[in-house]
């Protein structure tokens, strides 16, 4: 994404908020408050938009990217894992509060160094899955134990 | 003297010093694996702190910053991958010396220097921290708001290519600090009515997103898996001590300088140990008899960058506990934490009789860890060598989990998790187009300082002219208008041709 691209979305994300601040709730009160709830986001909102402004008019690379097949397919080997790697963690948030954080933990681990690591053989597969039961175990054990932190138990079973 | 004597005293409490121990290890193993930053590593620490009193907290983040500082070298030397941004100027001759079959007097060139760089460091946080923070004490809501507005300014200016994009990311940062309750009316904003959201995002999950989360995605980008490593053998590293400090005694001026400039970027709110160790390299060049041996294995190439990237550290604690802002990323999760024990920083932080031995302790503190770090370091050379080829796929998903575990550990809600993946796009798409993440987390924990600063003064006198006619208010604002002014400067003489800035300069092989 270029500059002016970047520019024109932080244009549009502050016009969005800006109009939201009027939305703020303004008790009776502060109804005499010179310098209310809104004030201060609409100064940053104001100059972030200035500077959004300045983004668009410096020199940079074209508004609209050429998409080719040969660079979508470019992009997305370069950006393969660190969207498997957002992605995995997303489920791994989602599901946690329904199957609780051991068994999430253990299947985001596994799922994860799978998606990882070069090759896969059994022998590489049973490390993958006994590590991740050792590392989630010890973990919760020192969490639970010695800092007393309650992890996500299971809401289905 | 007393109360240093007596931050000594409470530093050697056993529970402080095994804390500090176990965070210089482990800031020792996170520098110097490469793609692992030491912020990554305080911020990774903080959720065990919780049960800790705040100085056994911040005594064990203080551990994983100076130990990563020095522990960063060890990659920097042996593979040539600087282990921390701030080890960059190390790799410069610490490889070349490594590949000519002085791997041990490159690690003990880097690990004595990092020693009497902090030590250096430390004298400089000893002797100008009481007097800047009773200085601080005159400051009133125009002279806060004036140095929010400073340190933004100057970090934008300095963490990045485009001030423009450090300007946005700091008030984006600001910005996302206002959603929840407003601090005075306590009125909902960007809320879109949920109750989550309205309680506001809390530091910690924000930090590991940004930091934890966009440094693994762009580790995982790059793919820097086994593969790309070259290893040397690393059989019997052995440390000639003796020819080290003997090289050391000859560098003296060497040393010294760089140290004395590192600690200076550290007090200059923003600047960090990237910009420290490749600047302190520079200026080694320049007074240095040897300057066309720089970049070949030279010995004071070595000597300048740990110690300029080991003495920044002293100095970026300078401004956290005289004024309670940031000298960087590391200061601003330690100073979160002190938020999160119930520890107002600022002025009053070393001034005020309750809170002052917390203060005094952190300066001991630093002098402790730094010559722990090297004992350590020393010790544990062969084994922390051998860490350097941990693989990544067993590394990175640890790594995550631990991060999800730690913004969980906070609120125990896993809305915060979620926060902490929400951030760790918006940093990874920040990084992705050339946005510096300083100035956003800068902007992030002083933004309801400088909200709450500019009602009190508007409240007090709605006249904006107060901030100009208030002399040190004034000339805080002036200094945030000169360092916008520099960046241009800088750009111009880079248009005209001019000589480029010495951090450009510092790379070897040129002049």
């Amino acid at each position: 994404m270029s500059d002016r691209l970047v520019a024109l979305a932080l244009l549009a994300v502050t016009g969005i908020l800006f109009w939201q601040t009027f939305l703020f709730r303004r008790p009776p009160f502060a109804a005499f408050e010179s310098f209310d709830a809104a004030t201060f986001p609409r100064i940053l909102l104001a100059l972030l938009a200035l500077l959004g402004l300045a983004l668009l008019v410096r020199p940079s690379g074209p508004v609209r990217p050429r998409v080719t097949r040969q660079g979508m397919r470019r992009w997305i080997e370069r950006y393969r894992l660190p969207l498997i790697g957002l992605g995995l963690f997303a489920v791994y948030a989602l599901v946690m509060p329904q199957i609780g954080w051991t068994a999430a933990t253990v299947g985001y681990l596994v799922a994860m160094q799978l998606a990882i690591l070069p090759r896969r053989g059994v022998r590489d597969l049973a490390l993958v899955i006994g590590g991740s039961v050792v590392f989630t175990v010890v973990l919760a054990a020192g969490f639970e134990r010695f800092l007393h932190v309650v992890l996500p138990r299971p809401e289905l079973f | 003297m007393d109360p240093l004597l007596a931050g000594l005293g409470a530093f050697m409490d056993p529970t402080v010093f095994v804390s500090t121990l176990i965070g210089i290890v482990a800031g020792i193993v996170v520098g110097l694996i490469p793609g692992f930053t030491v912020t990554m590593g305080v911020i990774l620490v903080l959720p065990f702190t919780f049960g800790m009193t705040p100085l056994q907290g911040i005594a064990t983040m203080m551990g994983v910053a100076v130990g990563g500082a020095s522990g960063g070298l060890i990659s920097a030397c042996l593979i040539g991958i600087p282990g921390t941004p701030s080890a960059v100027a190390t790799t410069f001759d610490g490889f070349p010396m490594a590949r000519k079959g002085e791997p041990g007097r490159a690690l003990g060139l880097g690990t004595w220097a990092s020693l009497f760089g902090g030590l250096i460091g430390w004298v400089v946080l000893a002797i100008a921290t009481p007097p800047l923070a009773e200085f601080g004490l005159k400051f009133g809501p125009w002279e806060l708001f004036a140095l929010v507005a400073f340190s933004i300014t100057m970090i934008a200016s300095l963490s990045g290519d485009s001030l423009v994009k450090g300007l946005i990311a700091g008030l984006l940062g600001m910005l996302l600090a206002t959603v929840g309750l407003d601090p005075v009316l306590n009125i909902p904003r960007f809320s879109f009515g949920n109750a989550d959201v309205e309680a506001g995002f809390d530091f910690l999950p924000v930090l590991i997103g940004l930091f934890g989360f966009s440094q693994l995605m762009t580790d995982l980008e790059k793919r820097e898996d086994d593969s790309g490593r070259v290893s040397l053998s690393l059989k019997d590293i052995r440390i000639p001590h003796l020819q080290v400090l003997r090289d050391i005694w000859r560098s003296k001026v060497v040393l010294l300088w760089s140290s004395i400039v590192g600690a200076w970027i550290g007090v200059v709110p923003a600047a960090g140990g990237s910009i420290a160790n490749v600047l302190a390299y520079d200026q080694a060049k320049k007074v240095s008899r040897h300057r066309e041996k720089f970049g070949t294995g030279h010995y004071e190439g070595i000597i300048a960058s740990e110690a300029g990237n080991n003495s920044v550290g002293a100095g970026d604690l300078v401004p956290m506990l005289a004024l309670g802002i940031p000298g960087d990323a590391v200061t601003a999760v330690m100073l979160g934490a002190l938020l999160i024990h119930g520890v107002q920083p600022g002025p009053q932080l070393l001034t005020n009789p309750a809170t002052s031995p917390l203060a005094w302790g952190v300066i001991a503190g630093y002098l402790v860890a730094t010559i722990l770090t090297l004992a350590i370091q020393f010790w544990g050379m062969n084994l922390f060598a051998r860490l350097v080829f941990v693989p990544y796929h067993v590394l990175v998903p640890g790594i995550l989990v631990l991060s999800g575990l730690g913004a969980f550990v906070l609120n125990n809600r896993v809305f915060d998790i979620l926060v902490t993946l929400g951030f760790g796009v918006l940093g990874y798409w920040l990084v992705k187009h050339g946005f510096g993440l300083p100035p956003f987390v800068i902007g992030f924990l002083l933004g309801p300082l400088a909200e709450i600063n500019l009602r009190r003064a508007m409240q007090t006198d709605p006249s904006l002219l107060r901030f100009v006619d208030r002399p040190i208010s004034a000339l805080l604002l002036g200094l945030a208008v000169l360092s916008i002014a520099y960046y241009f400067w800088v750009g111009y003489r880079r248009i005209r041709g001019g000589p480029p800035p010495a951090a450009a300069e510092a790379a070897p092989g040129v002049g």
